[in-house]
């Protein structure tokens, strides 16, 4: 039995591997999940636990703690103003070493969007931009244009990355689980943290794979900083990605298909269009178009959109488009905004499922089904649901608009839907969209070979009837097969790079808080200055507290032996004043009798 | 003397400008100086002379302007830079006051210090100046002006036949549609105005003007002074009706304070506000509250995408409803206000001096020594806040 540890961001990523991780424990292969941060917003725990509970040879189990995680390092800021009671942790040397590895990654990934392929790719450049601390983009930002100088920065960030040493406890979970094969996934999340898993497996001799989880992951998040010996990859366009992109020889490529499609290709109705109708509450005796929100980043503010798209159709002038059902599907990560929608405002339109819906709920992902299989089109901005139509043979749509370019044109992937192989009709307003409707919605052999000529393509490249699921699990089988790879020990220079290394690192640690340079200055005078307030307040305390009660009881003891000495050199005085009187007395009583006798 | 530069390009932020000018001119007895680029401005104040300089005047009080708007620049740059040490102050004594092997007593100094840097912070904004605009000025279109305009909206269809509404609305388009066919039906003429609609509506009786190319400076003010009342969605128009003093109703307003009508023939309808966690509706009440301004604030001003609230906008029966009350302001005067209506706006008063000392926003836009408008929120809604 082969071991397979199959490191995760977090339980979401399930969803695109069930049945593959499903496949290899089927045929004995223990596989073991690791998730490096919990997520139950979308009941992801639920599918790990549902996926464990599957197999005896599925175990699921967090990753090791690190000691700053890269949310930790965006909100440093905010968590080193402690709340009261907060324990102050001591910064250790892993602190600063992961530090600086987050943002030396964060910006290789910031400077990747620099590059003539994402010149429209404004939005994405800022959301790393966002995430560095602001001296970065400060001194980047224009040092970073001319391609030579982003070379010779990206050469030196190789660099430094090179002597980040492996993380301890990475490098004791790997020995402590010994997998054959490390399967990762995302690995390209901006500044990840994944790559120290890649890292440590190299030293280690493990062989490591980077499953390519979805369609846009190689050209809208981050790069694949240090290269696993193998890149899984859905289709040819991907594989172009990872080489040009990326810089991953050709040769540790492997094209499976996209696994996270296959069901769409054995589903079948789980009702009638009727009931399904019925259910939704759309009238079943018209046709209706199915609105398929995308993601928070491709459109954070879609239901204003929405609201002018419904109008557009009921004013079209158009008879046939005019009548249609709209059915809106919103993202399920992206469902919260659509509390704000009122579809009774709108005949015949209604919102399924209703927002907030679990998407592990039994029938969620059959009402998804029905809700494509049943509509006469599908109309969307930028997201994967578009594919799945694509899979049904449904007429597709898109419509650029202002405030989703950078969820249009400002993503590379979109152009695989909207380009000269993709299957989506895109319109550059709505007037141009409801005319498109009237014509696409008419059956079109033309369309239908190339929306199937695009699942071949991107989503089965190895064949309309061949499952992507199988051949993952068997390119995964093939790559373990392959044995253990030779352990790649840091190299000198590297171990000697990490002396001067180490004060790059503490640097880092400091400007990751992002705040201006004046107060890395001002900050340990400032300290200085308090600690010595502080002392003195101390003292006082110390002085109140003891010194204080030792001066006044000093003070008293003095006063009272002083009263004490006194009163006894009194008594003294007094008696030894009654003895000379008694003396004096009775020598001036014998004085007179000598006297009187003489 | 009040120089001013009024940004033709937009006419309705010029607008607000026209009218601080004026009232400003008026109070201290002196004249408004306009420096114009190629456009003239067709605008006379009654009481205060406007004045467009030419030859050595003209180059002589441009010069004293761009010395003022350097100087004006170099202030705003040190009270940024300010406000960015302070802020950076305040946060680097917040990691000590937390430490607590720190005395208690130093730590208590360190948050009075904290504290006091705040209040410095925030004591440099400037507020809307809601007293200085409460007076209408009577401002007068030149009659070259008014003629030109006049002709060019008779071109486009529109003729002094019917009272005019000037319309303005950027979100729902149907609802926007239902309003204007409501509007014509009551026997006003229509022009839209303001952001190209996405539409492919039209009905009869409104002129769209959304869709055009360039909508000068005279037309857009034209429209204003001649129309009924106005409609609108932006606070730059409902500026734009102080200065020729047309009523306005500002509808699916998100921001109380802001919305909030400085002049007696001002009405505001406020969008319904959804909790987006907890998909409840909230109350009028609620958006005077710190934990809207504040959510508010994080999508406006940080440029934050997505907030805790979403919105939903009028409904044509509000909006007919705040019509009629408009109408009923126009004709019988803007005299007699419900008593929830003056309650509501003592409310906003209470909330604005409550919010200010800890929202920059609202001792912006909030009430100006205690005076936040005449203006009145609509009827319906007034009556609906407990």
């Amino acid at each position: 039995m082969s071991r397979i540890l199959f490191l995760m961001l977090h339980p979401g990523f399930i969803r695109y591997y069930e049945g593959a991780i499903q496949m290899l424990a089927a045929s004995g292969h223990e596989v073991n999940l690791a998730f490096e941060v919990s997520r139950d917003k979308l009941g992801e725990d639920v599918t790990a636990q549902r996926l464990a509970a599957s197999s005896p040879n599925i175990r699921c189990e967090p990753a090791p703690d690190r000691t700053e995680s890269v949310r930790d390092f965006l909100v440093r800021s905010d968590r080193d103003a402690m709340r009261t009671g907060d324990e102050r942790r001591a910064k250790s040397d892993q602190d600063a070493w992961e530090s600086l590895a987050t943002t030396v990654r964060l910006i290789e990934d910031y400077l990747r969007f620099f590059e003539p392929q994402f010149r429209d790719a404004s939005t994405l450049r800022g959301r790393v931009e966002k995430r560095l601390p602001r001296v970065y983009p400060q001194l980047l930002g224009a040092a970073a244009r001319p391609a030579a100088a982003r070379r010779i920065i990206r050469a030196a960030l190789r660099g430094i990355e090179a002597i980040i040493p492996t993380v301890d406890g990475i490098d004791k979970f790997l020995r402590e689980r010994n997998p054959d094969l490390l399967l990762v996934t995302p690995l390209i999340e901006l500044g990840s943290q994944q790559v120290d898993y890649v890292k440590s497996a190299r030293k280690l001799g493990i062989r490591s794979a980077l499953c390519v989880a979805s369609w846009d992951n190689l050209t809208s998040k981050g790069l694949i900083r240090v290269l696993p010996d193998h890149v899984i990859v859905w289709n040819e366009a991907q594989a172009q990605e990872a080489t040009a992109l990326h810089g991953v020889p050709p040769d540790r490529i492997t094209v499976t298909g996209s696994q996270t499609f296959d069901r769409w290709f054995a589903m079948r109705p789980s009702r009638s269009r009727e009931d399904f109708c019925r259910t939704v509450g759309l009238d079943p005796d018209r046709p209706y178009l199915l609105y398929t929100g995308s993601s928070v980043f491709i459109a954070p503010d879609e239901v204003p959109f929405t609201e002018r798209w419904l109008t557009a159709l009921r004013y079209s002038g158009i008879p046939r488009v005019a009548e249609l059902g709209a059915l809106i599907r919103p993202h399920p990560a992206n469902s919260r905004q659509w509390y704000a929608f009122d579809s009774a405002a709108f005949p015949n339109a209604a919102i399924w499922p209703p927002v907030g819906t679990d998407p592990n709920s039994p029938g969620f992902k059959e009402d998804f089904f029905d809700s494509v299989y049943y509509s006469a089109g599908v109309v969307g901005i930028n997201t994967s649901a578009q594919i799945e139509a694509s899979i049904l043979g449904r007429p597709i749509f898109t419509v650029r608009s202002p405030e989703f370019v950078h969820g249009q044109e400002g993503t590379l992937h979109f152009q695989y839907l909207v380009g000269d192989d993709g299957v989506v009709r895109v319109a550059s307003s709505l007037a141009e969209h409801m005319k498109q409707l009237d014509f696409g919605l008419e059956a079109d052999p033309g369309r239908d070979e190339r929306n199937r000529e695009f699942v071949r393509r991107f989503v089965r490249p190895h064949g309309l009837d061949q499952p992507a699921t199988p051949i993952f699990a068997q390119a995964v089988d093939a790559i373990r097969k392959l044995g253990p790879c030779v352990p790649r020990p840091d190299p000198l220079w590297v171990r000697a790079g990490r002396v001067p290394g180490r004060s790059l690192a503490d640097a880092a640690l400091a400007l990751a808080e992002g705040r201006p340079g004046w107060v890395y200055l001002v900050r340990w005078p400032m300290s200085l200055a308090i600690q010595t307030v502080a002392l003195g307040y101390r003292l006082s305390h110390q002085w109140q507290e003891h010194g204080r009660p030792t001066v006044k009881r000093l003070r008293r003891a003095a006063r009272r032996s002083w009263y004490e000495s006194s009163r006894w050199l009194g008594h003294r005085w007094h008696r030894s004043k009654k003895k000379l009187l008694r003396v004096t007395r009775d020598a001036r009583g014998t004085a007179r009798r000598l006297v009187r006798l003489r | 003397m009040v120089l001013l530069r009024p940004d033709v390009s937009q006419p309705a932020r010029c607008g607000i400008d026209l009218v601080a000018a004026a009232a400003h001119a008026r109070e201290t007895g002196g004249a408004v100086y306009l420096l114009l680029d190629g456009q003239s401005m067709p605008v006379s104040v009654d009481g205060v002379p406007v004045i467009t300089p030419h030859g050595m005047q003209r180059v002589w009080l441009s010069v004293v302007w761009r010395t003022a708007s350097a100087a004006r620049d170099v202030r705003a740059r040190w009270r940024h830079l300010e406000a960015s040490v302070v802020h950076e102050w305040r946060r680097e004594l917040r990691r000590h006051i937390g430490d607590e092997r720190l005395p208690f007593e130093l730590r208590q100094r360190l948050r009075s210090m904290a504290e006091a840097s705040t209040r410095r912070g925030r004591s440099e904004t400037n507020a809307f100046p809601r007293r200085m605009l409460r007076a209408p000025s009577a401002v007068s279109l030149s009659s070259d002006f008014v003629e030109e305009a006049r002709s060019q909206l008779t071109a486009l269809g529109i003729t002094d036949g019917r009272p005019l509404v000037t319309f303005e609305s950027r979100t729902r388009p149907d609802i926007a549609v239902a309003v204007m066919e409501y509007l014509v039906d009551e026997g006003y003429a229509v022009a839209r105005i303001g952001e190209p609609a996405d539409s492919v509506h039209s009905c009869d009786g409104v002129v769209d003007l959304t869709t055009r190319a360039s909508r000068p400076l005279s037309l857009e003010m034209f429209l204003v002074s001649a129309s009924a009342f106005i409609m609108c969605e932006s606070i730059e128009l409902q500026q734009l009706a102080y200065l020729v003093n047309t009523p306005s109703l500002m509808i699916n307003a998100r921001d109380p304070f802001v919305a909030y009508p400085v002049r007696a023939n001002g009405l505001v309808a406020l969008s319904s506000a959804i909790d987006l966690e907890s998909a409840q509706r909230i109350t009028i009440g609620d958006m005077l509250t710190q934990p809207y301004f504040r959510d508010l604030h994080k999508q406006q001003v940080r440029g934050r995408r997505r907030g805790s609230h979403g919105y939903r906008d009028n409904t044509v029966e509000e909006l007919t409803e705040a019509i009629q009350e408009m109408r009923a302001g126009i004709t019988d005067g803007w005299t007699s206000e419900s008593e929830s209506q003056s309650r509501f706006r003592q409310r906003v008063v209470e909330a604005g001096a409550a919010l200010a000392p800890i929202s920059a926003h609202v001792s912006e836009w909030g009430p100006d020594d205690g005076f936040i408008g005449d203006g009145r929120l609509v009827r319906f809604q007034a009556d609906g806040v407990s």
